[in-house]
Protein backbone atom coordinates (compact mmCIF):
# COMPACT_ATOMS: atom_id res chain seq x y z
CA UNK A 1 0.00 0.00 0.00
CA UNK A 2 2.71 2.42 0.44
CA UNK A 3 4.19 1.69 -2.28
CA UNK A 4 0.99 2.31 -4.59
CA UNK A 5 1.44 6.04 -4.88
CA UNK A 6 4.64 5.82 -6.25
CA UNK A 7 4.74 2.96 -8.03
CA UNK A 8 3.26 4.46 -11.47
CA UNK A 9 4.81 7.64 -11.33
CA UNK A 10 7.70 5.24 -11.64
CA UNK A 11 6.42 2.85 -14.60
CA UNK A 12 5.77 6.60 -16.64
CA UNK A 13 9.07 7.97 -15.54
CA UNK A 14 10.33 4.62 -17.28
CA UNK A 15 8.59 4.38 -20.43
CA UNK A 16 8.72 8.35 -20.63
CA UNK A 17 12.68 8.49 -20.59
CA UNK A 18 13.37 5.55 -23.01
CA UNK A 19 11.23 7.53 -26.07
CA UNK A 20 12.39 11.06 -24.62
CA UNK A 21 15.68 9.49 -24.58
CA UNK A 22 15.85 8.14 -28.26
CA UNK A 23 13.59 11.85 -29.63
CA UNK A 24 16.54 13.36 -28.00
CA UNK A 25 19.26 11.57 -29.85
CA UNK A 26 17.39 11.71 -33.32
CA UNK A 27 17.55 15.48 -32.44
CA UNK A 28 21.05 15.54 -32.14
CA UNK A 29 21.60 12.80 -35.36
CA UNK A 30 19.27 15.91 -36.81
CA UNK A 31 21.59 18.95 -35.48
CA UNK A 32 25.17 17.28 -36.70
CA UNK A 33 22.90 16.26 -40.77
CA UNK A 34 21.72 19.92 -40.63
CA UNK A 35 25.62 21.08 -40.08
CA UNK A 36 27.17 18.23 -42.82
CA UNK A 37 26.82 20.76 -45.80
CA UNK A 38 29.07 23.54 -44.15
CA UNK A 39 31.86 20.93 -44.59
CA UNK A 40 31.14 18.47 -47.65
CA UNK A 41 29.86 20.64 -51.09
CA UNK A 42 30.04 17.34 -53.03
CA UNK A 43 27.01 17.28 -54.83
CA UNK A 44 26.88 13.18 -55.16
CA UNK A 45 27.64 13.28 -51.25
CA UNK A 46 24.59 15.31 -50.79
CA UNK A 47 22.27 13.50 -52.81
CA UNK A 48 23.40 10.41 -51.02
CA UNK A 49 22.18 11.96 -47.56
CA UNK A 50 19.04 14.01 -49.34
CA UNK A 51 18.01 10.28 -50.76
CA UNK A 52 19.23 8.84 -46.90
CA UNK A 53 16.84 11.68 -45.88
CA UNK A 54 14.11 10.29 -48.09
CA UNK A 55 14.11 6.60 -46.56
CA UNK A 56 14.03 8.52 -42.88
CA UNK A 57 10.76 10.12 -44.08
CA UNK A 58 9.32 6.60 -45.56
CA UNK A 59 11.24 4.52 -42.63
CA UNK A 60 9.26 6.98 -40.25
CA UNK A 61 5.88 6.62 -41.61
CA UNK A 62 6.14 2.99 -41.89
CA UNK A 63 7.05 2.68 -38.07
CA UNK A 64 4.09 4.25 -37.21
CA UNK A 65 1.70 1.82 -39.32
CA UNK A 66 3.60 -1.63 -39.34
CA UNK A 67 6.18 -1.09 -35.57
CA UNK A 68 2.95 0.35 -33.79
CA UNK A 69 -0.26 -1.35 -35.17
CA UNK A 70 1.59 -4.20 -36.67
CA UNK A 71 -0.06 -3.53 -39.87
CA UNK A 72 2.19 -4.69 -42.76
CA UNK A 73 2.12 -2.60 -45.56
CA UNK A 74 3.95 -2.83 -49.08
CA UNK A 75 2.02 0.16 -50.43
CA UNK A 76 4.08 3.16 -48.49
CA UNK A 77 5.95 3.96 -51.72
CA UNK A 78 2.76 4.40 -53.40
CA UNK A 79 1.57 6.80 -51.27
CA UNK A 80 4.56 8.87 -51.70
CA UNK A 81 3.62 8.86 -55.35
CA UNK A 82 -0.05 9.62 -54.68
CA UNK A 83 1.32 12.61 -53.08
CA UNK A 84 4.23 13.23 -55.39
CA UNK A 85 1.26 13.17 -58.22
CA UNK A 86 -0.90 15.47 -56.04
CA UNK A 87 1.39 18.12 -56.39
CA UNK A 88 2.83 17.30 -59.66
CA UNK A 89 -0.37 17.25 -61.51
CA UNK A 90 -2.25 20.01 -59.59
CA UNK A 91 1.39 22.57 -60.15
CA UNK A 92 0.88 21.38 -64.27
CA UNK A 93 -2.98 21.65 -64.65
CA UNK A 94 -4.22 24.75 -62.28
CA UNK A 95 -0.90 26.42 -61.32
CA UNK A 96 -0.79 25.52 -57.84
CA UNK A 97 1.91 27.31 -56.28
CA UNK A 98 4.09 23.50 -55.17
CA UNK A 99 3.54 24.51 -51.05
CA UNK A 100 0.01 24.73 -51.24
CA UNK A 101 0.45 20.99 -53.72
CA UNK A 102 2.33 19.45 -51.11
CA UNK A 103 -0.32 20.44 -48.04
CA UNK A 104 -2.65 19.10 -51.28
CA UNK A 105 -0.84 15.92 -51.51
CA UNK A 106 -0.86 15.33 -47.60
CA UNK A 107 -4.67 15.70 -47.61
CA UNK A 108 -5.33 13.34 -50.52
CA UNK A 109 -2.21 10.96 -49.64
CA UNK A 110 -4.21 10.77 -46.11
CA UNK A 111 -7.71 10.59 -47.55
CA UNK A 112 -6.80 7.40 -49.79
CA UNK A 113 -4.83 6.04 -46.79
CA UNK A 114 -8.12 6.32 -45.05
CA UNK A 115 -10.29 4.46 -47.56
CA UNK A 116 -7.23 2.00 -47.98
CA UNK A 117 -7.05 1.36 -44.21
CA UNK A 118 -10.51 1.23 -43.76
CA UNK A 119 -10.92 -1.87 -46.40
CA UNK A 120 -8.33 -4.04 -45.33
CA UNK A 121 -9.02 -3.41 -41.74
CA UNK A 122 -9.68 -7.39 -41.40
CA UNK A 123 -6.91 -8.81 -42.64
CA UNK A 124 -3.51 -10.07 -41.13
CA UNK A 125 -0.10 -10.99 -42.07
CA UNK A 126 0.21 -12.61 -45.72
CA UNK A 127 -3.17 -11.25 -46.57
CA UNK A 128 -2.91 -7.63 -45.97
CA UNK A 129 0.98 -7.85 -47.71
CA UNK A 130 -0.80 -9.10 -50.67
CA UNK A 131 -3.49 -6.60 -50.60
CA UNK A 132 -1.70 -3.75 -50.03
CA UNK A 133 1.22 -5.10 -52.81
CA UNK A 134 -1.56 -4.97 -55.37
CA UNK A 135 -2.79 -1.79 -54.47
CA UNK A 136 0.68 -0.25 -55.00
CA UNK A 137 0.96 -2.30 -58.54
CA UNK A 138 -2.57 -0.69 -59.53
CA UNK A 139 -1.93 2.52 -58.35
CA UNK A 140 1.55 2.17 -60.37
CA UNK A 141 -0.01 0.43 -63.73
CA UNK A 142 -2.14 3.48 -63.51
CA UNK A 143 0.77 6.05 -62.97
CA UNK A 144 2.36 4.75 -65.91
CA UNK A 145 -0.34 4.29 -68.39
CA UNK A 146 -2.31 7.49 -68.15
CA UNK A 147 -0.06 8.75 -70.57
CA UNK A 148 -2.01 12.06 -71.51
CA UNK A 149 -2.48 13.03 -67.94
CA UNK A 150 0.81 11.73 -66.07
CA UNK A 151 3.35 11.55 -69.27
CA UNK A 152 3.73 8.50 -68.49
CA UNK A 153 6.98 7.25 -67.47
CA UNK A 154 8.65 10.08 -68.61
CA UNK A 155 7.37 11.79 -65.26
CA UNK A 156 6.04 15.17 -64.28
CA UNK A 157 8.13 18.09 -63.14
CA UNK A 158 7.04 20.51 -60.42
CA UNK A 159 7.68 24.25 -61.21
CA UNK A 160 8.25 26.17 -58.18
CA UNK A 161 10.15 24.24 -56.24
CA UNK A 162 13.68 24.98 -55.19
CA UNK A 163 16.10 24.41 -57.58
CA UNK A 164 19.90 22.71 -56.22
CA UNK A 165 21.54 20.02 -53.97
CA UNK A 166 22.05 22.79 -50.78
CA UNK A 167 17.86 23.80 -50.89
CA UNK A 168 16.34 20.30 -51.43
CA UNK A 169 19.10 19.18 -48.77
CA UNK A 170 17.15 22.00 -46.05
CA UNK A 171 14.08 21.36 -47.57
CA UNK A 172 14.22 17.44 -46.72
CA UNK A 173 15.64 18.05 -43.24
CA UNK A 174 12.64 20.36 -42.16
CA UNK A 175 10.17 17.54 -43.47
CA UNK A 176 12.22 14.95 -41.37
CA UNK A 177 12.45 17.10 -38.23
CA UNK A 178 9.02 18.38 -38.05
CA UNK A 179 8.22 14.62 -39.05
CA UNK A 180 10.18 13.70 -35.90
CA UNK A 181 8.41 15.91 -33.64
CA UNK A 182 4.98 15.07 -34.25
CA UNK A 183 5.59 11.12 -34.07
CA UNK A 184 7.36 12.05 -31.11
CA UNK A 185 4.21 14.15 -30.06
CA UNK A 186 1.84 11.46 -30.58
CA UNK A 187 3.61 8.36 -29.23
CA UNK A 188 4.15 9.77 -26.68
CA UNK A 189 0.64 10.46 -25.89
CA UNK A 190 -1.62 7.98 -24.84
CA UNK A 191 -2.37 7.35 -28.60
CA UNK A 192 0.91 6.02 -28.53
CA UNK A 193 -0.05 3.35 -25.69
CA UNK A 194 -3.27 2.12 -27.55
CA UNK A 195 -1.06 1.83 -31.40
CA UNK A 196 0.86 -0.72 -29.43
CA UNK A 197 -2.06 -2.28 -27.50
CA UNK A 198 -3.27 -3.14 -30.59
CA UNK A 199 -0.18 -5.01 -32.04
CA UNK A 200 1.09 -6.88 -29.54
CA UNK A 201 -2.77 -8.04 -29.33
CA UNK A 202 -5.63 -6.75 -31.04
CA UNK A 203 -8.35 -8.87 -29.00
CA UNK A 204 -6.87 -7.89 -25.28
CA UNK A 205 -6.60 -4.19 -26.48
CA UNK A 206 -10.17 -4.13 -27.95
CA UNK A 207 -11.33 -5.91 -24.23
CA UNK A 208 -9.44 -3.17 -22.11
CA UNK A 209 -11.30 -0.46 -24.54
CA UNK A 210 -9.09 0.84 -27.08
CA UNK A 211 -11.27 1.40 -30.42
CA UNK A 212 -9.20 -0.93 -32.02
CA UNK A 213 -11.22 -0.32 -35.59
CA UNK A 214 -9.99 3.61 -35.20
CA UNK A 215 -6.75 3.36 -34.08
CA UNK A 216 -6.22 0.91 -37.28
CA UNK A 217 -7.62 3.26 -39.60
CA UNK A 218 -5.77 6.69 -37.82
CA UNK A 219 -2.57 4.94 -38.25
CA UNK A 220 -3.44 4.03 -41.91
CA UNK A 221 -4.30 7.54 -42.63
CA UNK A 222 -1.19 9.16 -40.61
CA UNK A 223 1.26 6.67 -42.33
CA UNK A 224 -0.24 7.53 -45.30
CA UNK A 225 -0.24 11.60 -44.91
CA UNK A 226 3.37 11.07 -43.76
CA UNK A 227 4.40 9.13 -47.02
CA UNK A 228 3.39 12.09 -49.40
CA UNK A 229 5.80 14.04 -47.10
CA UNK A 230 8.55 12.48 -48.93
CA UNK A 231 6.93 13.82 -52.05
CA UNK A 232 9.55 15.88 -53.51
CA UNK A 233 11.59 13.45 -54.10
CA UNK A 234 10.75 11.76 -57.31
CA UNK A 235 7.89 12.84 -59.27
CA UNK A 236 8.08 9.51 -61.82
CA UNK A 237 5.99 6.45 -60.84
CA UNK A 238 8.78 4.65 -59.56
CA UNK A 239 7.75 2.60 -57.13
CA UNK A 240 9.28 -0.46 -56.19
CA UNK A 241 7.87 -2.54 -53.71
CA UNK A 242 9.39 -1.60 -50.32
CA UNK A 243 11.81 -4.13 -48.47
CA UNK A 244 11.21 -3.92 -45.01
CA UNK A 245 13.55 -4.56 -42.01
CA UNK A 246 13.32 -4.55 -38.10
CA UNK A 247 10.28 -4.47 -36.22
CA UNK A 248 9.58 -2.27 -33.72
CA UNK A 249 11.77 1.30 -33.13
CA UNK A 250 14.08 0.67 -36.23
CA UNK A 251 11.79 -0.26 -39.55
CA UNK A 252 13.70 0.70 -42.38
CA UNK A 253 11.80 0.29 -45.71
CA UNK A 254 13.62 0.87 -48.40
CA UNK A 255 12.24 1.48 -52.17
CA UNK A 256 14.20 -1.39 -54.41
CA UNK A 257 16.57 -0.06 -56.96
CA UNK A 258 15.13 -0.27 -60.19
CA UNK A 259 17.70 -2.88 -62.06
CA UNK B 1 -18.27 -17.82 -80.60
CA UNK B 2 -16.30 -16.49 -83.23
CA UNK B 3 -13.32 -17.71 -84.62
CA UNK B 4 -11.16 -14.88 -82.92
CA UNK B 5 -13.14 -16.34 -79.55
CA UNK B 6 -11.41 -19.43 -79.76
CA UNK B 7 -8.42 -17.82 -80.37
CA UNK B 8 -8.42 -16.23 -77.28
CA UNK B 9 -9.83 -18.71 -74.78
CA UNK B 10 -7.11 -21.45 -75.91
CA UNK B 11 -4.25 -19.18 -75.76
CA UNK B 12 -5.44 -17.70 -72.70
CA UNK B 13 -6.18 -21.40 -71.21
CA UNK B 14 -1.98 -22.35 -72.24
CA UNK B 15 -1.04 -18.72 -70.52
CA UNK B 16 -2.80 -20.36 -67.80
CA UNK B 17 -1.12 -23.38 -67.77
CA UNK B 18 2.19 -21.10 -66.91
CA UNK B 19 0.99 -19.92 -64.42
CA UNK B 20 -0.10 -23.00 -62.81
CA UNK B 21 3.36 -23.96 -62.60
CA UNK B 22 4.48 -21.06 -60.69
CA UNK B 23 1.31 -20.95 -58.22
CA UNK B 24 1.15 -24.79 -57.46
CA UNK B 25 4.57 -23.92 -55.91
CA UNK B 26 3.75 -21.01 -53.88
CA UNK B 27 0.70 -23.02 -52.98
CA UNK B 28 2.24 -25.38 -51.50
CA UNK B 29 4.49 -23.11 -49.75
CA UNK B 30 1.60 -21.15 -47.87
CA UNK B 31 0.02 -24.79 -47.35
CA UNK B 32 2.68 -26.16 -44.93
CA UNK B 33 4.32 -22.95 -43.50
CA UNK B 34 1.59 -20.60 -43.74
CA UNK B 35 3.60 -17.91 -45.17
CA UNK B 36 3.93 -15.99 -48.41
CA UNK B 37 7.00 -16.67 -50.39
CA UNK B 38 7.55 -13.15 -52.11
CA UNK B 39 10.74 -14.65 -53.71
CA UNK B 40 8.76 -16.74 -55.45
CA UNK B 41 9.16 -14.83 -58.89
CA UNK B 42 13.18 -14.91 -58.57
CA UNK B 43 13.09 -18.78 -58.99
CA UNK B 44 11.43 -17.90 -61.97
CA UNK B 45 14.08 -14.98 -62.84
CA UNK B 46 17.23 -18.06 -61.87
CA UNK B 47 15.37 -20.60 -63.50
CA UNK B 48 14.90 -18.59 -66.87
CA UNK B 49 18.71 -17.47 -66.49
CA UNK B 50 20.17 -21.10 -66.33
CA UNK B 51 18.27 -22.76 -68.96
CA UNK B 52 19.42 -19.47 -71.60
CA UNK B 53 22.85 -19.21 -70.26
CA UNK B 54 23.63 -23.27 -70.16
CA UNK B 55 21.92 -23.48 -73.53
CA UNK B 56 23.67 -20.67 -75.11
CA UNK B 57 26.78 -20.05 -73.54
CA UNK B 58 28.06 -23.95 -73.33
CA UNK B 59 25.87 -24.91 -76.09
CA UNK B 60 23.89 -27.81 -74.36
CA UNK B 61 21.17 -29.40 -76.21
CA UNK B 62 17.38 -27.82 -74.67
CA UNK B 63 16.10 -30.97 -73.69
CA UNK B 64 19.27 -31.01 -71.05
CA UNK B 65 19.07 -27.44 -70.18
CA UNK B 66 15.55 -27.76 -69.12
CA UNK B 67 15.79 -30.24 -66.41
CA UNK B 68 18.90 -28.72 -65.63
CA UNK B 69 16.94 -25.18 -64.90
CA UNK B 70 14.56 -27.28 -62.35
CA UNK B 71 17.62 -28.74 -60.82
CA UNK B 72 18.66 -24.89 -60.50
CA UNK B 73 15.30 -23.92 -58.87
CA UNK B 74 15.24 -26.88 -56.77
CA UNK B 75 18.77 -26.12 -55.40
CA UNK B 76 18.05 -23.13 -54.59
CA UNK B 77 14.59 -23.78 -53.10
CA UNK B 78 16.06 -26.17 -50.88
CA UNK B 79 18.88 -23.60 -49.66
CA UNK B 80 16.13 -20.83 -48.92
CA UNK B 81 14.68 -23.07 -46.91
CA UNK B 82 17.62 -24.60 -44.98
CA UNK B 83 18.96 -20.99 -44.28
CA UNK B 84 15.95 -19.08 -44.25
CA UNK B 85 12.88 -20.47 -43.40
CA UNK B 86 14.59 -23.00 -40.73
CA UNK B 87 13.42 -19.97 -37.56
CA UNK B 88 9.54 -20.17 -38.95
CA UNK B 89 9.38 -24.11 -37.15
CA UNK B 90 12.54 -24.53 -35.28
CA UNK B 91 10.99 -23.58 -32.08
CA UNK B 92 12.43 -20.35 -31.08
CA UNK B 93 9.37 -18.68 -29.34
CA UNK B 94 9.81 -15.04 -30.24
CA UNK B 95 10.03 -16.21 -33.61
CA UNK B 96 6.65 -18.19 -33.66
CA UNK B 97 5.26 -14.88 -32.74
CA UNK B 98 6.42 -12.64 -35.44
CA UNK B 99 6.01 -15.63 -38.07
CA UNK B 100 4.00 -13.22 -40.56
CA UNK B 101 6.48 -10.23 -40.39
CA UNK B 102 9.91 -12.62 -40.55
CA UNK B 103 8.31 -14.27 -43.58
CA UNK B 104 7.08 -10.72 -45.50
CA UNK B 105 10.91 -9.25 -44.33
CA UNK B 106 12.60 -12.11 -45.18
CA UNK B 107 11.66 -13.32 -48.61
CA UNK B 108 11.53 -9.78 -49.86
CA UNK B 109 15.11 -9.32 -48.80
CA UNK B 110 15.95 -12.42 -50.60
CA UNK B 111 13.69 -11.54 -53.58
CA UNK B 112 15.87 -7.68 -53.78
CA UNK B 113 19.22 -9.14 -52.95
CA UNK B 114 18.90 -11.98 -56.09
CA UNK B 115 17.49 -9.38 -58.64
CA UNK B 116 20.32 -7.52 -57.74
CA UNK B 117 23.07 -9.89 -57.64
CA UNK B 118 21.71 -11.06 -60.99
CA UNK B 119 21.60 -7.48 -62.18
CA UNK B 120 25.63 -6.94 -61.17
CA UNK B 121 26.86 -10.69 -62.14
CA UNK B 122 25.08 -11.14 -64.71
CA UNK B 123 23.93 -7.74 -65.85
CA UNK B 124 20.80 -5.85 -66.57
CA UNK B 125 20.50 -7.23 -70.09
CA UNK B 126 18.18 -9.69 -71.18
CA UNK B 127 18.69 -12.66 -73.06
CA UNK B 128 16.87 -14.54 -75.10
CA UNK B 129 16.28 -18.74 -74.56
CA UNK B 130 16.42 -20.82 -77.57
CA UNK B 131 13.23 -21.80 -78.57
CA UNK B 132 12.26 -26.06 -78.22
CA UNK B 133 11.71 -26.08 -81.83
CA UNK B 134 11.69 -23.76 -84.16
CA UNK B 135 8.55 -23.73 -85.94
CA UNK B 136 7.31 -20.10 -85.80
CA UNK B 137 3.78 -20.70 -86.41
CA UNK B 138 0.88 -24.09 -86.05
CA UNK B 139 -2.15 -23.38 -87.78
CA UNK B 140 -5.33 -25.55 -85.46
CA UNK B 141 -8.30 -24.97 -87.16
CA UNK B 142 -9.12 -20.69 -85.73
CA UNK B 143 -6.13 -21.38 -84.01
CA UNK B 144 -3.01 -19.48 -84.45
CA UNK B 145 0.30 -20.61 -82.37
CA UNK B 146 4.06 -20.91 -82.24
CA UNK B 147 5.48 -24.16 -82.44
CA UNK B 148 7.69 -23.72 -78.80
CA UNK B 149 4.77 -22.29 -77.40
CA UNK B 150 2.16 -25.37 -77.86
CA UNK B 151 4.99 -27.77 -77.49
CA UNK B 152 5.96 -26.17 -74.08
CA UNK B 153 2.21 -25.77 -73.05
CA UNK B 154 2.22 -30.03 -73.83
CA UNK B 155 5.11 -30.39 -71.21
CA UNK B 156 3.69 -27.60 -68.59
CA UNK B 157 0.35 -30.42 -68.75
CA UNK B 158 2.41 -33.13 -68.17
CA UNK B 159 4.43 -31.44 -65.42
CA UNK B 160 1.11 -30.18 -63.86
CA UNK B 161 -0.60 -33.35 -63.66
CA UNK B 162 2.83 -35.49 -62.49
CA UNK B 163 2.91 -32.93 -59.27
CA UNK B 164 -0.84 -33.15 -58.79
CA UNK B 165 -0.39 -37.46 -58.81
CA UNK B 166 2.95 -36.82 -56.77
CA UNK B 167 1.26 -34.45 -53.87
CA UNK B 168 -2.11 -36.77 -54.48
CA UNK B 169 -0.51 -40.74 -54.27
CA UNK B 170 3.31 -40.47 -53.07
CA UNK B 171 4.50 -40.95 -50.16
CA UNK B 172 6.38 -37.69 -49.74
CA UNK B 173 3.00 -36.12 -50.96
CA UNK B 174 0.68 -37.44 -48.06
CA UNK B 175 3.69 -36.35 -45.63
CA UNK B 176 3.40 -33.03 -47.10
CA UNK B 177 -0.80 -33.23 -46.89
CA UNK B 178 -0.43 -34.57 -43.48
CA UNK B 179 2.12 -31.59 -42.33
CA UNK B 180 0.08 -28.76 -44.28
CA UNK B 181 -3.53 -29.78 -42.16
CA UNK B 182 -1.47 -30.30 -38.87
CA UNK B 183 1.82 -29.58 -38.62
CA UNK B 184 2.28 -31.05 -34.37
CA UNK B 185 -0.02 -33.52 -35.64
CA UNK B 186 2.00 -34.83 -38.48
CA UNK B 187 5.14 -34.61 -35.83
CA UNK B 188 3.55 -36.61 -33.59
CA UNK B 189 2.60 -39.22 -35.77
CA UNK B 190 6.30 -39.31 -36.92
CA UNK B 191 6.55 -37.10 -40.19
CA UNK B 192 10.00 -35.11 -40.83
CA UNK B 193 8.14 -31.88 -40.60
CA UNK B 194 11.45 -30.07 -41.50
CA UNK B 195 11.81 -32.82 -44.56
CA UNK B 196 8.55 -32.06 -45.68
CA UNK B 197 9.17 -28.08 -45.81
CA UNK B 198 12.67 -28.84 -47.86
CA UNK B 199 10.68 -31.51 -50.50
CA UNK B 200 8.08 -28.34 -51.25
CA UNK B 201 10.64 -25.24 -51.10
CA UNK B 202 12.69 -28.20 -53.65
CA UNK B 203 9.25 -29.15 -55.43
CA UNK B 204 8.51 -25.40 -55.45
CA UNK B 205 11.95 -23.55 -56.76
CA UNK B 206 12.16 -26.10 -59.10
CA UNK B 207 8.94 -25.75 -60.69
CA UNK B 208 9.00 -21.85 -61.46
CA UNK B 209 12.53 -22.18 -62.48
CA UNK B 210 11.01 -24.58 -65.07
CA UNK B 211 8.25 -22.19 -65.82
CA UNK B 212 11.29 -19.88 -66.52
CA UNK B 213 13.23 -22.30 -69.23
CA UNK B 214 10.10 -22.48 -70.42
CA UNK B 215 9.24 -19.14 -71.24
CA UNK B 216 12.64 -17.51 -71.69
CA UNK B 217 12.19 -17.94 -75.72
CA UNK B 218 9.02 -16.05 -75.09
CA UNK B 219 10.12 -13.56 -72.26
CA UNK B 220 13.71 -12.77 -72.45
CA UNK B 221 15.78 -13.23 -69.19
CA UNK B 222 16.18 -10.34 -67.59
CA UNK B 223 17.23 -9.68 -63.60
CA UNK B 224 13.68 -8.35 -63.06
CA UNK B 225 11.72 -11.22 -65.09
CA UNK B 226 10.21 -12.43 -62.16
CA UNK B 227 8.47 -10.04 -60.94
CA UNK B 228 5.34 -9.89 -63.04
CA UNK B 229 4.92 -13.87 -62.86
CA UNK B 230 5.71 -13.68 -59.34
CA UNK B 231 2.28 -10.92 -58.58
CA UNK B 232 0.24 -13.19 -61.12
CA UNK B 233 0.50 -16.28 -58.50
CA UNK B 234 -0.37 -14.34 -55.38
CA UNK B 235 -3.46 -13.40 -57.54
CA UNK B 236 -4.01 -17.09 -58.07
CA UNK B 237 -3.26 -18.60 -54.48
CA UNK B 238 -5.85 -16.19 -53.39
CA UNK B 239 -8.35 -16.84 -56.10
CA UNK B 240 -7.83 -20.75 -55.67
CA UNK B 241 -7.95 -20.83 -51.70
CA UNK B 242 -4.74 -20.23 -50.07
CA UNK B 243 -2.43 -23.74 -49.86
CA UNK B 244 -5.29 -25.72 -52.71
CA UNK B 245 -3.54 -26.99 -55.30
CA UNK B 246 -6.76 -27.40 -57.58
CA UNK B 247 -7.72 -24.20 -56.30
CA UNK B 248 -4.54 -22.70 -57.72
CA UNK B 249 -4.86 -24.87 -61.25
CA UNK B 250 -8.15 -23.79 -61.99
CA UNK B 251 -7.50 -20.05 -60.77
CA UNK B 252 -4.47 -20.15 -63.37
CA UNK B 253 -6.60 -21.37 -66.13
CA UNK B 254 -9.38 -19.16 -65.27
CA UNK B 255 -7.03 -15.82 -64.83
CA UNK B 256 -5.35 -16.84 -68.13
CA UNK B 257 -8.26 -17.03 -69.94
CA UNK B 258 -9.48 -13.20 -68.11
CA UNK B 259 -6.81 -11.71 -69.08
CA UNK B 260 -6.83 -12.77 -72.72
CA UNK B 261 -10.61 -11.75 -73.31
CA UNK B 262 -9.82 -8.72 -71.28
CA UNK B 263 -6.73 -7.50 -73.27
CA UNK B 264 -9.08 -7.40 -76.44
CA UNK B 265 -12.37 -6.62 -75.05
CA UNK B 266 -11.50 -4.26 -72.23
CA UNK B 267 -8.14 -2.80 -72.17
CA UNK B 268 -4.69 -3.47 -73.27
CA UNK B 269 -2.54 -1.32 -71.28
CA UNK B 270 -4.55 -2.75 -68.47
CA UNK B 271 -4.32 -6.25 -68.89
CA UNK B 272 -2.22 -6.92 -65.72
CA UNK B 273 -4.61 -5.12 -63.46
CA UNK B 274 -7.72 -7.18 -64.07
CA UNK B 275 -5.87 -10.18 -61.76
CA UNK B 276 -5.14 -7.20 -59.12
CA UNK B 277 -8.26 -5.92 -59.24
CA UNK B 278 -9.96 -9.44 -58.43
CA UNK B 279 -7.54 -10.34 -56.24
CA UNK B 280 -8.64 -6.94 -54.42
CA UNK B 281 -11.80 -8.29 -54.37
CA UNK B 282 -11.59 -11.64 -53.22
CA UNK B 283 -9.00 -10.51 -50.33
CA UNK B 284 -11.94 -8.13 -49.13
CA UNK B 285 -14.98 -9.78 -49.96
CA UNK B 286 -14.09 -14.02 -50.11
CA UNK B 287 -10.59 -14.32 -48.49
CA UNK B 288 -10.98 -18.11 -48.39
CA UNK B 289 -10.89 -17.71 -51.99
CA UNK B 290 -12.71 -20.34 -54.53
CA UNK B 291 -11.49 -23.70 -52.90
CA UNK B 292 -9.77 -23.18 -49.60
CA UNK B 293 -11.22 -23.25 -46.31
CA UNK B 294 -12.31 -20.47 -44.29
CA UNK B 295 -10.24 -19.92 -41.51
CA UNK B 296 -11.07 -19.00 -38.20
CA UNK B 297 -9.33 -16.69 -35.48
CA UNK B 298 -9.56 -16.88 -31.70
Amino acid sequence: MTQASPAPAAGAQLTTTKTTVEFRAALVAMAIVALIPLGVSNPYWLGVLIVSMYFAILAGGWNLLAGYTGQFSLAPATFAMIGAYTTGLLGTYYNVPPLLGIAAAIVVSGLVGLVLGRAVLRLVGPYLALTTLSFAEIMRLVASNSIDITRGDLGLGVAGLPIGRLAWYYLFLAVLVVLLILFYLLLRSKAGLFLQAIRDDEVAARRAGVDVVFWKTAAFTLSAAAFATAMPARVEPVIETMSTSGCEESAVPTTGPSP
Amino acid sequence: MSAIDVDLAVNGFITGLFYALMAVGLSLIFGILKIVNFAHGEFYMVGAYAYTLVALALGVPVWVALPFAFLVGAALGWATERTLMRPLYAGYTSWGLMRDEYAVIVTFGLSLFLINLVDKVIGPYAYRGPPLVETSRVVLGPVLISGHRLLAAGIAIAVILATAALIKWSFWGQQIRAVSQNRLGASLAGIDTAKASAIVFMLSGGLAAFAGALLSPVINASPDVGIFPAVKSYIIVVLGGMGSVPGAIVASLLLGVIESFGAVYLSYQYRDAFGLILLMLFLLFRPQGLFGEKGREV
